[in-house]
């Protein structure tokens, strides 16, 4: 089981669309969400993102594909 | 023995004890430290402080970890100094450069690493690790060194051959990582949960790490003579220096050594290549958009800042103000604030200046105003931004015919009042009887 804590942030184009729950049925990952903030323009998730081997990071590909915005929570490469 | 009350999670209120944990389990914000400010109050004194060592330790009592022998190499207490010449180019009145420079591996990192390492050994951690692409790399190598730690750096394996070098002669290990940004940043942060024996300085102690910021705040007002300023720049990599500075001066306030209650704007400085602080703050949003770096201020190119939105919380309470400023407004800087005060800044200390201009400018930073500027680090540390532009005012052959030839050509105007019969200190005349016999010779002997 690979884990990835993230925040995902969706463009005002995607707001109405049923995209985490795609992720789940299409992709078999699945999030555990501990905050968000939905708006009419715009919409963030912080969650986990959990799944079997490779299945977490062909997710983030997906999500990415679809144009959401997946960004790591916290720096971890700093200057 | 240290005051801290526990840690507390910035989002859902939530506490902990004062672990090695960074994120709330609950909702994954990040974890404050808290004080006991009524027993802390009861035991600071100026005196105390003005007893303790001349460096960041100075004020253990406001630290997240005692020990009588920290992990020191002398961080902090660095030069606050008036800036009078580059204040009057700004048309500003009373201004003071923080110089971060002078710390021992050249830039404010110093400060939270002597911090982060200091708490990582008495939690029992043997390594000390981070990933880095420069400062933070110089300072945890240099600092795990000292204290007798292993230390694991992992650096972008494409990182300039000067930044690697100073990591490397301290002897811990440097783990090149082949790759993009993101795959650096992918990589650790699976380490990071993979290895959690390992104190990551940036990441499961950055809770206790960030809060050696704060010393930027408490050095300024002792320096001013425990009074706070009216207006502090700070340049925005993470945000966390930022969010520091201002918890600095309320806790001052708050345990009674200032005579009034602080109240400081504070200013945030971003570069144009990377600015999703600045961006917010003037469109007036909260949410800070994640953006790819393209800035040759290296060390502030944080694109998805952990403390962006907290950062923008404090400029706007504070009434301050945040901007950017292009790669060439960052050279230039770094040009007025080594002209002007012979002070050479990375390109991170270029960014705060030229938004410091750019703010008095626009009447933001104003001349009635008590003003700081953070410099946070040494101009040698990225000198290559500066090398292909600088070049000697004129290049000579070894003759005094050559160079005044240069004097008449090359210089300009403003240094024609020192030619030969110029004006300087008055020298008084030899006396003839014990003057060398070797006179100047007219010139076109020569």
């Amino acid at each position: 089981m690979t884990r990835m804590r993230v925040k995902l942030t969706f463009p005002e184009a995607l707001i109405r669309e049923p995209i985490v729950a795609r992720m789940v049925t299409e992709l078999g990952v699945v999030p555990n969400i501990r905050r968000a903030d939905v708006g009419e323009h715009t919409g963030w998730i912080v969650c986990e993102l959990g799944g079997g081997g490779a299945d977490v990071d062909r997710a983030v590909h997906w999500l990415q594909a679809e144009g959401v915005q997946v960004d790591l929570l916290g720096d971890v490469v700093e200057s | 023995m240290d005051f801290v009350a526990g840690l507390r999670c910035r989002e859902c209120g939530r506490g902990y004890p004062a672990e090695a944990l960074h994120v709330c389990d609950f909702c994954f914000g990040p974890l404050e430290v808290t004080y006991d400010y009524e027993r802390i109050a009861a035991t600071v004194t100026r005196e105390r402080i003005a007893a303790g060592p001349r460096t960041i330790w100075r004020y253990a009592d406001l630290l997240p970890v005692a020990d009588p022998a920290p992990v020191d190499l002398g961080a902090g207490f660095t030069p606050l100094v008036r800036a009078d010449r580059l204040a009057a180019e700004l048309g500003l009145g009373e201004l003071w450069i923080k110089d971060d420079t002078a710390n021992p591996t050249g830039s404010f990192k110093d400060r939270v690493v002597s911090v982060a390492l200091t708490k990582a050994r008495q939690l029992g951690f043997k390594v000390a690790a981070c990933a880095s692409t420069g400062n933070l790399a110089n300072s945890v190598a240099a600092h795990a060194a000292r204290a007798g730690m292993e230390s694991v750096v992992l650096i972008p394996a494409d990182l300039e051959r000067a930044k690697v070098t100073m990591t490397t002669v301290y002897g811990g290990r440097v783990v090149a990582v082949e790759g993009t940004y993101d795959d650096v940043n992918r990589l650790c942060a699976e380490l990071t949960s993979e290895r959690p024996s390992w104190a990551f300085v940036n990441v499961n102690v950055r809770t206790y790490y960030a809060e050696g910021s704060k010393t930027l705040a408490f050095e300024v007002a002792e320096q001013l003579g425990w009074q706070a300023p009216d207006h502090v720049v700070v340049p925005i990599g993470s945000g966390s220096q930022l969010t520091k500075v201002a918890k600095g001066f309320e806790e001052l306030g708050r345990v009674g050594l200032l005579d009034e209650v602080p109240s400081v704007r504070i200013s945030g400085a971003q570069a144009a290549g990377c600015s999703p602080v600045a961006t917010a703050f003037a469109d007036g949003v909260d949410a800070i958009r994640p953006v790819k770096p393209a800035t040759i201020a290296k060390s502030l190119a944080i694109g998805n800042p952990a403390d962006g939105w907290y950062a923008l919380d404090v400029i706007r309470r504070t009434g301050g103000s945040c901007a950017a400023v292009t790669d060439d407004e960052v050279l230039e800087g770094i040009r007025l604030l080594a002209r002007t005060e012979g002070i050479f800044a990375e390109t991170a200390g270029g960014v705060t200046i030229a938004t410091l201009a750019k703010l008095a400018a626009a009447g933001v930073v104003r001349p009635d105003e008590r003003v700081v500027a953070l410099v946070t680090g040494h101009g040698l540390k990225t000198v290559e931004a500066l090398t292909a532009s600088e070049e000697p005012t004129v290049t000579i052959a070894p003759t005094l015919d050559a160079f005044d030839q240069a004097f008449d050509q090359a210089f300009d105007d403003s240094f024609a009042e020192h030619g030969r019969a110029g004006t300087g200190p008055t020298v008084a005349t030899a006396d003839p009887a014990t003057a060398p016999t070797r006179n100047p010779a007219p010139r076109s002997a020569r």
